[in-house]
This record gives C-alpha cells, sequence and structure tokens, in this order.
C-alpha cells in the first residue's frame, strides 16, 4: 500500500513536472536562498521575516473574527460582544488581533531603525526602502482603520478625531476626508469604507508592495557592511564570502525569533485581553487618545497656535508632518553618503538621533498630558501639553 | 527517494516537521474553534391569543418561523421548517394541513408526514398558557 | 464723605428763616428731636421756607409737593441711605408699590417713632422705642402682615404673627424682653426681605443652616442657653443636607419657621412618616407600635420615635449591629431583643452585600459591552426591595425579614448566575506555560539544527 502510494504520489509529481517544470524551478529557487548573507549578518536581521510571521498571523485571526463581525453601526458593537464572550476563543483570537497591530508596528518600527543604522537603505536598495516604507504607512493606516470597527466608545471618537487631522491637509485634505468618511461625520458609510479598507484594499495593496519588497530583498541581496563604492567595485558576491546561507543557516534564526516573538504575542492577548467598551454614542467620553504610535503625532499638533497669519496653525503642523512622512519615505535620497558602517555617518546618526529622541518625548509628553501619575509617594497631575499641574 | 532515517539529522528534521505541524495545528486548532457557531440557549417568543387567524398563529423564534396552531385537543406550537429542505410550511385552512412550497411536501394538523419527501414530522415546541398570550420555548 | 459735606450744605441752609413753622409747628418739633434735625422743609417738599404768603410757599411752581408719593420716597432718602435703599428696590415691598399696591411698605412705614405715626419723627433701629426697633419690630410687621385686606392683594398668609408669638422665639423677644432670640428682622434680612422663595434669600432652605447656625451653633450662645451647639453642624453632614434638591427637610422642614420649636415626641413619628413612610408604616403596626417610652430623666412619656434609634439632626442608621447601637438603649444586655436586633443588622448587611456584588458586575458587563436591560430591571427591582427591606426592620419582626431576605437572596443568586454569563471570571490560562514549553522545544530543536549545520559533518 505505502509503495504504491507513494509511487502514485511520484507519477503526480512527474505529471505535474512535465507540465509546471517545478522540479527545476525548485532547484533554482533554492539555489538563488542558499546564497550566502553578508557575513556580520546576525540576529538583528530577523525582525523583518518576524514581521512577515506576524503578518500571516493577524490575516489567520483577521479572518477568523470577519466570520463573526457585522460591520454596521446597529451591528458592529455588539457583533464583537459576541465574538467575546460567546464564540469559543474568540476573546482570544480578538485580543491576538489587536496586539498584532502593537506588535506589527513595533516590529516593523525596529525593523526600519536597524535598516538604517547599517545603512540598508543606501544604493542600489533605495527602492527597497521606499516599498518598506509605504508598508509602515499601510500597516500604521490598517490599525487606524481597525480601531473603528467595534465601534465603541473609543475607536468611534478615535475615528472622529484621526479624520479630522486627514480634513486639514490643506488642498486634498477635504476630499480625502469625505472619500474616507463617506459623508460629513462619521457614520454608517465611514464603517463601510473602513471595513472595505481594512480587510480588502489596504491588504491587497500591502501584498503587492510586499512582494515587490521581498523580490528586490532576494535580487539585491542584503547589504554588507561596506560603502556603495566598495560593493560597487567589489561586487556583493565578494563582500558575502564566509558568510553563512540564507536557506537554511540564517532562517533557522529568523524562525527562532518569529517563533518566540508569536508566543509573547498569544501570552500578551492572553493576559491582557482588550476591553470592549461602551457602545459609541453621541457623547465623547473623557481620555479619548490615540494608540501609542499615534500618541507623538497627537502631542505635537497641541503644541501649534491656533492661528498663523490668519491661517489655521495645524495646517502649517500637517504640512510639517507630510513633509518629515515623505523624507522618511524618500531617506535614501537625503542620506547620500557613500558610507554604510555607522561609526563613519555619526551626522547622519546624530540628525536620526535627535529625531527619535524627539519622538520619544513627544511620546511620553503625550501618554502623561491629562493624565496622572503616582511615582515615589508623589501624585502629579498633567495639564494637555504634558506639564505637571 | 527519501532515505530512511537513520541518522540524527535525519531524526532532527522529522521532529522539527512534527513540531511545525502541531504548531500550525494549533493555531488552526484555535482559529478553526472560533469558527464554530455558537449554540444559542433556547429563546421564548410570546404569542398573543389575539393574533389567532384561521386558528393559527404565526411568529418568529430566534430567527425561524414558528405557530401555535389550535387543534380541538387544545393549542399546538410547531416550528414552520420543513424537514426536508428547511423551506417554511404554509397552513392550509381549508385542508387543514400544513403544505412546504418547495418538493411538495404535506403534514397534516398534527404535524405528521402525509406526502412527499420530508423525512420527519413537524417540530414541536413547549408551549406555556401565560393568561392572553402563550410563550413558545425552542 | 460724600454725606459729610451734604451735611454741612444743610446745615448752613438750616439755619436760614424758616416760616412753614408758622403753621406746621408739630411736625418741626417732631423732625427736630429726629435724627433728621438738619433738614429743612423744603428739603424733602419742595416750595418756598422764606415765603411769608401760604399760597406762595405752596407753590407748584416751586415744584411744592405735600405729602411725597410712595414710589417717590425711597428715591429721596436714597441720596444719603444709598445701600439701603438699593437693596429696599429688591424687596418685595418695593414691588407691591410699584405694581400700585396702596398697602406697599415704605422707608417711613417702618422707620418713624411708632407713638408718633408720622413721617416727621424718623428713626432707625437702633432707637429703642423705634418700630424698627428690636422689640417692637414684629409688632410693626404685623400691622401689615397680619391684615387679611392688605396681604389678600398679594397673596400671602397672615399667620405668622400669631405662629411666631406661639414660638420660642417670640415669647423670648415680646415677654422675656431677651435680647439674644431672633426677631423677624434677623432671619428677613430687612430692607431686601426676599421670599423664602428666593434662591438668595437667607432663609431659602438651602441657607436656614447658615441663618439657624449663626446662633445656635455659637457654642458660647448655646452653652449659656443650655442647648446643643452642634446641631447645624451634624445636620450639615446628614444625608438630609446632601438631598435638599430631592425635598430633604432643612431646619425649618422640621422645626417650622415662625412657629420654631422642638418637636413633641408625640409628633415626631407623623413628622418624618410624611416621607420616611415605610418606616413609620412598619413602625406602627409592629411591637413599638404602641409602646411608650419614659425618660428616666424627666419622667415624661411618649411613644417611642424616631429619634430614640436615629439622632435626631444627624438622621444616620445606627451602626450595625443595631442589637448592641439602638436596641440596648431600652433592653437588657441580654434580652432576646437585642440578639433579634443584631440579626437583623446581620441580614441587612447581607442583603447590601449581594447588591453592591450585583451591580459591580453589572457595570463590568457594561464596560464589556453588553448593554442588558433585562438584567437592569430586575437589579433595580432587588434595590427597591432591599430599600423596603429597610423599612421592615422597623416593624421588628424578625421572621419576615429572614423571610423576605431568603426570598431577595434567592432572585440576587439567579441574576448573578445571569451576569456571570456575560462577565466570564478568571480566563483558564493554565496552557500559556504549556505553550511556552513547547516553544523552547521548538528553539531548541533548532539550535540543535543549527549546530548540525555548523559542524562538519553538517556541511
Amino acid at each position: 500500500m505505502g509503495d504504491h502510494g507513494l509511487s502514485l504520489l511520484g507519477a503526480l509529481a512527474d505529471a505535474l513536472d512535465r507540465r509546471l517544470g517545478w522540479r527545476e524551478r525548485r532547484a533554482r529557487a533554492i539555489a538563488d536562498l542558499s546564497r550566502p548573507v553578508p557575513p556580520h549578518v546576525g540576529w538583528a536581521y530577523t525582525l523583518g521575516s518576524t514581521a512577515l510571521a506576524l503578518l500571516v498571523l493577524q490575516i489567520a485571526t483577521g479572518i477568523a473574527l470577519a466570520l463573526h463581525y457585522q460591520p454596521t453601526p446597529e451591528a458592529a458593537h455588539a457583533s464583537v460582544a459576541h465574538i467575546q464572550d460567546r464564540v469559543r476563543l474568540g476573546w482570544l483570537v480578538r485580543s491576538a488581533h489587536a496586539w498584532g497591530a502593537h506588535f506589527l508596528v513595533a516590529l516593523l518600527l525596529a525593523h526600519a531603525a536597524r535598516v538604517f543604522l547599517t545603512g540598508g537603505h543606501k544604493k542600489p536598495r533605495e527602492l527597497t526602502w521606499v516599498l518598506g516604507a509605504k508598508l509602515l504607512f499601510i500597516t500604521l493606516a490598517l490599525a487606524f482603520t481597525g480601531q473603528l470597527l467595534p465601534w465603541s466608545e473609543l475607536s468611534y471618537w478615535g475615528a472622529v478625531v484621526g479624520l479630522e487631522q486627514v480634513r486639514i491637509t490643506p488642498a486634498v485634505g477635504p476630499a480625502a476626508g469625505d472619500l474616507l468618511a463617506g459623508g460629513p461625520g462619521v457614520g454608517p458609510a465611514t464603517l463601510t469604507r473602513f471595513y472595505v479598507l481594512h480587510i480588502l484594499l489596504l491588504p491587497a495593496l500591502a501584498a503587492a508592495l510586499l512582494a515587490a519588497h521581498l523580490a528586490l530583498v532576494r535580487r539585491l541581496g542584503i547589504a554588507p557592511l561596506a560603502s556603495t563604492a566598495e560593493e560597487d567595485a567589489q561586487g556583493h558576491d565578494a563582500l558575502c564570502a564566509g558568510g553563512d546561507p540564507y536557506v537554511p543557516h540564517h532562517i533557522l534564526k529568523e524562525a527562532a525569533v518569529a517563533i518566540v516573538a508569536a508566543a509573547a504575542l498569544v501570552t500578551a492577548a492572553a493576559l491582557w485581553p482588550p476591553e470592549l467598551g461602551a457602545r459609541a454614542g453621541r457623547t465623547t467620553p473623557p481620555g479619548i487618545r490615540p494608540e501609542w504610535y499615534f500618541l507623538a503625532v497627537y502631542q505635537y499638533l497641541k503644541y501649534w497656535p491656533s492661528t498663523i497669519f490668519g491661517v489655521p496653525g495645524e495646517k502649517f503642523a500637517v504640512c510639517l508632518l507630510i513633509a518629515a512622512t515623505t523624507a522618511f519615505a524618500a531617506l535614501p535620497f537625503l542620506d547620500r553618503s557613500p558610507e554604510r558602517r555607522p561609526a563613519r555617518r555619526k551626522l547622519a546618526l546624530a540628525v536620526a538621533g535627535c529625531f527619535l529622541f524627539a519622538w520619544t518625548a513627544l511620546t511620553l509628553l503625550g501618554s502623561l498630558s491629562e493624565n496622572e501619575l503616582s511615582l515615589f509617594g508623589h501624585h502629579w497631575r498633567f495639564d494637555t501639553y504634558g506639564r505637571p499641574k | 527517494m527519501p532515505e530512511p532515517f537513520t541518522n540524527r539529522r535525519d531524526f532532527l528534521n522529522l521532529a522539527l516537521g512534527a513540531w511545525a505541524a502541531a504548531a500550525a495545528g494549533g493555531v488552526a486548532g484555535v482559529l478553526g474553534a472560533s469558527a464554530l457557531p455558537v449554540h444559542e440557549p433556547p429563546q421564548t417568543v410570546k404569542v398573543q391569543k389575539s393574533d389567532l387567524k384561521d386558528g393559527i398563529a404565526l411568529a418568529e423564534l430566534g430567527g425561524s418561523p414558528v405557530a401555535v396552531l389550535v387543534t380541538p385537543a387544545g393549542p399546538v406550537a410547531f416550528s414552520l421548517s420543513c424537514t426536508h429542505a428547511r423551506c417554511t410550511v404554509r397552513w392550509d385552512p381549508a385542508a387543514r394541513g400544513f403544505a412546504c412550497p418547495c418538493h411538495g411536501g404535506k403534514f397534516d394538523a398534527e404535524g405528521r408526514v402525509l406526502a412527499g419527501p420530508p423525512p420527519a414530522p413537524l417540530r414541536r415546541l413547549d408551549l406555556k398558557d401565560a393568561g392572553d398570550a402563550w410563550e413558545i420555548t425552542g | 464723605m460724600k454725606r459729610l459735606l451734604l451735611l454741612a450744605a444743610l446745615a448752613s441752609t438750616a439755619s436760614a428763616e424758616n416760616r412753614c413753622v408758622d403753621c406746621h409747628e408739630p411736625q418741626q418739633k417732631l423732625l427736630a428731636d429726629s435724627a433728621h434735625l438738619v433738614f429743612g422743609c423744603a428739603d424733602c417738599h419742595n416750595g418756598r421756607e422764606e415765603a411769608e404768603d401760604m399760597d406762595a410757599a405752596h407753590s407748584p411752581a416751586a415744584d411744592f409737593v405735600g405729602r411725597p408719593a410712595p414710589s417717590d420716597l425711597a428715591r429721596m432718602c436714597a441720596s444719603c441711605h444709598e445701600k439701603e435703599t438699593k437693596a429696599f428696590e429688591l424687596s418685595p415691598h418695593a414691588a407691591a408699590t410699584r405694581r400700585g399696591d396702596p398697602g406697599g411698605a415704605t422707608c417711613i412705614s417702618c422707620h418713624t417713632l411708632a407713638a408718633t405715626p408720622t413721617a416727621h419723627a424718623i428713626a432707625d433701629c437702633g432707637d429703642e422705642g423705634a418700630p424698627s426697633g428690636r422689640f417692637q419690630v414684629a409688632a410693626t410687621c404685623a400691622r401689615c402682615h397680619s391684615d387679611a385686606e392688605a396681604m389678600k392683594r398679594s397673596g400671602l398668609r397672615i399667620d405668622q404673627f400669631a405662629q411666631y408669638r406661639a414660638s420660642a422665639h417670640g415669647y423670648n423677644v415680646l415677654e422675656e424682653k431677651e435680647g439674644d432670640a431672633a426677631t423677624c428682622a434677623d432671619c428677613h434680612s430687612p430692607h431686601e426681605a426676599p421670599s423664602a422663595r428666593d434662591p438668595r434669600s437667607e432663609t431659602h432652605p438651602r441657607n436656614q443652616a447658615h441663618l439657624c447656625g449663626a446662633c445656635h451653633g455659637d457654642v458660647k450662645l448655646m452653652t449659656e442657653h443650655g442647648k446643643d451647639p452642634g446641631v447645624v453642624a451634624k445636620w450639615q453632614a446628614s444625608a438630609h443636607a446632601r438631598n435638599l434638591d430631592l425635598g430633604a427637610p432643612s431646619c425649618a422642614g422640621c422645626h417650622g419657621a415662625h412657629y420654631s420649636h422642638v418637636p413633641e415626641p408625640a409628633a415626631i413619628r407623623e413628622s418624618c412618616g410624611r416621607c420616611h413612610e415605610g418606616p413609620a408604616r412598619e413602625l406602627a403596626a409592629g411591637p413599638h407600635g404602641p409602646a411608650v417610652h419614659t425618660d428616666p430623666a424627666t419622667l415624661a412619656s411618649a411613644p417611642v420615635h424616631c429619634a430614640h434609634c436615629h439622632d435626631a439632626h444627624g438622621g444616620a442608621k445606627p451602626l450595625p449591629p443595631y442589637g448592641a447601637t439602638a436596641c440596648a438603649a431600652c433592653h437588657a444586655a441580654d434580652s432576646h431583643e437585642i440578639a433579634e436586633g443584631n440579626a437583623m443588622s446581620d441580614l441587612s448587611a447581607a442583603l447590601h452585600t449581594d447588591l453592591v456584588a450585583l451591580h459591580q458586575k453589572l457595570e463590568e458587563a457594561r464596560r464589556r459591552g453588553h448593554d442588558l436591560p433585562s438584567c437592569r430591571e430586575t437589579l433595580s427591582a432587588l434595590d427597591a426591595r432591599t430599600h423596603d427591606f429597610a423599612s421592615l426592620v422597623h416593624g421588628v419582626s424578625p421572621a419576615k425579614c429572614a423571610a423576605e431576605r431568603e426570598a431577595v437572596g434567592k432572585e440576587s443568586k439567579a441574576l448573578m448566575g445571569r451576569l456571570s454569563e456575560f462577565t466570564p471570571g478568571e480566563r483558564r490560562l493554565w496552557w500559556v506555560p504549556v505553550m511556552w514549553v513547547f516553544v523552547f522545544l521548538g528553539v531548541g530543536l533548532l539550535f540543535l539544527k543549527a549546530r548540525k549545520l555548523k559542524s562538519p559533518q553538517g556541511r
């Protein structure tokens, strides 16, 4: 039976090979994936693929949630409550999906930082960086659109405030806001639009960009820790001499990190499931603040005066923000020195350090603003600008 | 042809494969469990006695059509889903029976199959008299 | 300063020759004896003082006014008494005059000497014999406020003076000439005299504690009169003070306003029972209904009433266990009444514990996104029954209380069961460590695989 079965399977494989030529393709793919990575590549180079693994998990939990979720303002909140309490392990699936957003954003930020530190964005891998930056923005958009779907107080008012920030963008803002919201406020049309964006358009876009991103990574290889001039002169393969092959050596490290990250995600999801909160109503509850990855922007917008030369100050703020995100996406074209070794890129690292410091400080101020903190027996309350009262 | 698992490397590959299969199975198990439908506890609906028309009062219980039929032996509650393919059967006051519009199934006033493909009588539901209304549970 | 200058100017005119006295000597005498001695006749009546001819003196061309209109009086007084007239203009008295009520009080209604009721003998409340003086003012107010005809025009009652005269305040002021006791103007600010319905008024229920507290919270004064100065503070800390908006009584609610008195022990049950209807009903129906309590000190007997267990001003429930805190006041320490009181106290506490837990559970479910109208309804019914249980305790029937506690407890338990479906307690998390063991097993396998790859045979 076994032999017969195996030979039947073999015959099927042969038949398919004659039609698809998969054996040769597989051999070529394995040969390609087995090319060595540069010798310095280690644990820090596992973040991108870990994010990929969690993205797959996110898609799986997302599909499981979509089986029960109903995208109308009347039913949305009740359907999520149903998932929380009646669906078998529904609370765990929903919690893992919510925590997945946090993990994914954190991993992508860390991945971008690692690439920047080791000069991976430089010639000839500019396009890889641009695609990666777009993937980060899409992830943030997925997080923002997904947050509205439970139609709870916090999610609803988060979307209201977020859409207003879109609307104040000069020129395209009002139109973009209307297109996203499907009306003047956040209503049934907004929910269906966010739903379509969250489960259809953004994932499809992300899949396409991700495919291009990964194809470029395979085509160009991991950047060696050498200047672009050296890479041009000696060739990528020569600089990878002495490195481990990607498959199977490096991929084992990636698998180990991905497994631990996934387990950490499930643990967080099990121990701290997010509360659903009350269904959205007419009144805004106190304590509306964005998720941690938007806190810096939220806080940054507060410091602008309401008008500058008769123009709403937020317009300037948003323009500056758009300029900054564009600069982030176009980083390879701004940071043009040929050097990749961090020690020889003091200026670029100093500038990046300043940005990181500002971002961290704004995030901290944002989390403290209109909040309370007990530390060392003292109790502080903070005003909207994050100053102690 | 795969070699027999004689050395340690092959054992390691097997163990890793088994581990991966178990992990994937665990994730699939959780997601699959969540995909299963939730069994709702029995629900109750009140049918006003004043809703009676031609000796029958229609209502909806948990999204399915139900009815209270007044027979000489007293009121009886039925699920109106045909036991063949779940189409909703209709009460025919002239014939004093239920008829299914899909495949010609016929039931009498007791819910017994008279004709057609239905394999079982109409499902009876618990009925409680509550003054000017009946409470159907099922 | 302005006033002094004015007085100086007036003094100079007064010395000029005044021919009014030729005919109006009595009036001039009254004026000269009053605080207004510096004024000349023309200061209020215009006309020409120095004219010998009566017609010239009374000439309309010189704006002569015989009797100033009531509406003009306040304006005339205001040139010196600005603050008082401003307050007066806000008063119901001034409003009555503006409405055209001929009886509306004006300045001179109160500020002339009682014995000489004409406008010229002006006097203020500091004047012992003045109508606004401490011991006369009640009678002065009563002149109008006890006059049915006059009060009919404003729709006011006329029994305040009669009530006041019967009260402890009134007796002390009117009969004993006791300066410490309150009189009309002590409570009703005399010039503005606002209605008690006016929230700005001192006599409004919101402000009564402050008003009465001025004397009844004064330790020295109350000690002198042998009264407890703590009552106002006790009331301010009470549930009554917190629930004024719901109609809870402040001082006058129990003690009366004009007939202010210590409620008769026999009337207390009825008085509290007007709002606390359930407890009063149960108390009357229970063994304490006909029971009479004799004060061992005064030997005065009265039905058992609310203040025997509840502090009269604080109003709070006796602390549990009731047997020890409330019943022990009359019943012997080893009596079965004490034990029964304690038992009822325990039942009540158990009911409240259940109720608090149910509210927390419902709130938890709400936070988790479950709006449960039927559970909310059941819980408010249980709220009401627990509230009624407090009434039941007043009937001091331990058997009835125990039966009710059991019935409510059963329903609480059923509701708790239903709510628990929506608020899963501790998640079963035993699998989390198991998962980590499994994860480390996988990572270990990967590590072994990597080592194998690095080893010479692996390559």
